[in-house]
């Protein structure tokens, strides 16, 4: 009869306390990040299943890459990069096999998958509407603006994410206002 | 014309607002913000903005999103492995032959009108053929000189094939296929030799098709689930392949070599469910039993060396994930280490890779909620004893 008991385990075999770090200075970023990078790549694609799909991606990929992380290097930046990198590499893969125009989607173009009216009346949170306001600005300017706003992160910050300099970032962070405020206004919102 | 003279400051606004500004720029926008009202607009505009994109509403992420994780990392070390090896070529390739084998049979049932009609093996040259790799590659890697496809039969023999004897289709060739062969009436579980296809065990006949298989790393051991006939259970088994590793360390086992071990009885149900996991060197399989009785999911262990299953968890909600491999012990004086979530409604990252740590054996053990450890020897840390129960699952060995 199987019986809980003293489980025989062995000797180890193989023991290493780099490996052991390693697993614990992983699993500290995933409870630190996990969170918000999923909220952030949630934003970035409104859609959860994908952002689950390209938070773990990137999870993984960060594991890979662990090693490569220096103490001059910014985790944060670091892991928002490979999310940033992984998100916009599976925009490009949908985007491929979209049948629709080769524009940036935008209010005039974007198919409406919303449900009827009197359900979008009720659903129409403010939280929705910001996210559909979100969705309507170019890629990099929704980036740039979630980055700076929703993770409140610096325009050197942003450029060690983006790949971009500091002068970059602040043009593209102005013109990605510039945008969300016409699409805020386009969703209702005053000013 | 207007758009030219505000831009400047409109930029300067933007950076404002997260303190990106020298101060001689931080005195130009002042300056120019007491002057002009379509710039002091923009100001109060992109605040409003930044407020508003601040707010958005926080979700929660996935709960198996840990979970997930540690499987995405445990499965990647198979990414340099050809398909056959992968795990999942085990389960997507034995589903598929899984269906045709069914379908085969229900035809010529359906056909003959008697189950005494041909054997499936006549009717189809492909009966039930499973790929069975080890979940932890490394030490069933093919040496860099192993032959490649082309060379390998794609096929076991079909042409002289008796009818007792259906060929196994498959290409290119595994380790070993578990075979499911018969009529509905009288099938027989075979393990077979991946190239070859020759049989080189018998196990005994199950109730239901097999639904996921398991090659220890050191070719010792295959672990299998079969279905339990129409009872909604499955039933996990360990059969011994061989005495002798085809790598690695000897791990002795009192079973004998052709011996089924029978470990546990288990709902069916989900991918968690049919997922077995060995360690690196094959000395423990880690997996999941759904008590029939509803007390839930627990991790259990198979330790080849002493041929029996062992209960890890009795929380009614554990899973076990993988199998890693011994670490340094770490310093706590609990055997096992598991997190609890704090709320009703939020479960924390590091819940999912809740590890279950021992002096020297680390097993993950995803779990959905809350989790405490015990009985029996080990203890929790940071845990409240919950939902123990006083009988253990599992069965007696065969």
């Amino acid at each position: 009869m199987a019986v809980p008991g003293r489980i025989p385990w062995g000797v180890p075999t193989v023991s290493s306390r780099a490996a052991d770090a390693r697993e614990s200075e992983f699993a500290q970023l995933f409870e630190e990040f996990s969170a918000p990078i999923y909220n952030y790549v949630l934003r970035m694609v409104s859609d959860p299943d994908r952002a689950a799909d390209i938070t773990q991606d990137t999870f993984i990929k960060a594991y890979r890459k662990l090693d490569t992380v220096t103490e001059s290097t910014s985790t944060r930046s670091w892991l928002y990069r490979i999310a940033t990198n992984t998100a916009i590499d599976d925009m490009r893969r949908r985007r491929n096999v979209t049948v629709m125009s080769d524009d940036e989607p935008t209010f005039a173009n974007r198919a409406d998958h919303r449900p009827g009216p009197e359900a979008q009346v009720m659903a129409a949170t403010l939280d929705e509407r910001v996210q559909r306001a979100l969705m309507s600005l170019r890629a990099n300017h929704r980036q740039c603006l979630l980055l700076s706003d929703l993770e409140d992160m610096s325009a050197q910050q942003i450029g060690e994410v983006m790949g971009l300099s500091y002068g970059a970032v602040r043009t593209l962070l102005c013109r990605a206002r510039g945008e969300m405020r016409r699409a805020l206004g386009a969703e209702g919102f005053a000013r | 014309m207007n758009m030219n003279r505000h831009e400047p400051f409109e930029e300067l606004i933007s950076a404002s607002l997260h303190g990106d500004l020298t101060p001689d720029e931080r005195g130009r926008l002042d300056a120019h913000l007491d002057t002009c009202e379509q710039c002091r607009s923009t100001l109060a505009s992109f605040s409003d903005q930044r407020r508003i994109v601040a707010g958005l509403r926080h979700l929660a992420p996935p709960r198996d999103l840990g979970a997930r994780v540690r499987t995405g990392i445990e499965g990647g070390s198979t990414a340099g492995l050809p398909w056959w090896r992968r795990p999942t070529a085990l389960f997507g390739g034995l589903g598929g032959a899984l269906a045709v084998v069914g379908g085969a049979i229900l035809a010529v049932v359906l056909l003959n009108g008697t189950p005494n009609g041909p054997e499936v093996g006549n009717a189809s040259p492909s009966p039930s053929a499973a790929v069975v790799p080890s979940t932890t590659p490394q030490p069933t890697l093919p040496p860099q000189g192993s032959p490649p496809a082309s060379e390998a039969p794609t096929a076991a023999p079909s042409v002289d094939a008796s009818p007792s004897e259906p060929s196994i289709a498959a290409s290119p060739e595994p380790d070993v296929f578990l075979a499911l062969t018969g009529s509905f009436d009288n099938l027989a579980l075979t393990v077979r030799d991946g190239r070859s296809g020759e049989t080189s065990d018998e196990l005994e006949t199950p109730a239901g098709e097999p639904i996921a298989a398991a090659l220890s790393p050191d070719g010792q051991w295959l672990a299998y689930i079969t279905v339990n006939g129409l009872s909604g259970f499955n039933q996990v088994h360990a059969i011994r392949l061989a005495d002798v590793p085809d790598q690695g360390p000897f791990i002795d086992s009192p079973v004998a070599v052709g011996s089924t071990v029978l470990l546990g009885n288990t709902i069916a149900g989900g991918p968690f469910l049919e997922q077995m996991s060995w360690s690196s060197e094959g000395r423990y399989l880690a997996y999941t039993l759904a008590d029939p009785g509803g007390a839930g999911t627990d991790a259990w262990v198979f330790s080849p060396s002493d041929g029996e299953p062992h209960q890890v968890t009795n929380v009614g909600n554990a899973y076990a994930g993988s199998a890693r491999p011994p670490r340094q012990p770490r310093a706590t004086s609990s055997r096992f280490r598991t997190l609890r979530r704090t709320s009703p409604l939020v479960i924390r990252p590091t819940l999912a890779l809740a590890r279950l740590t021992t002096s020297s054996s680390r097993w993950s053990a995803p779990t959905t909620r809350s989790s405490s450890i015990g009985p029996g020897p080990w203890s929790s840390s940071g845990t409240s004893g919950t939902s123990a129960r006083q009988a253990p699952r599992g069965l007696p060995r065969t």
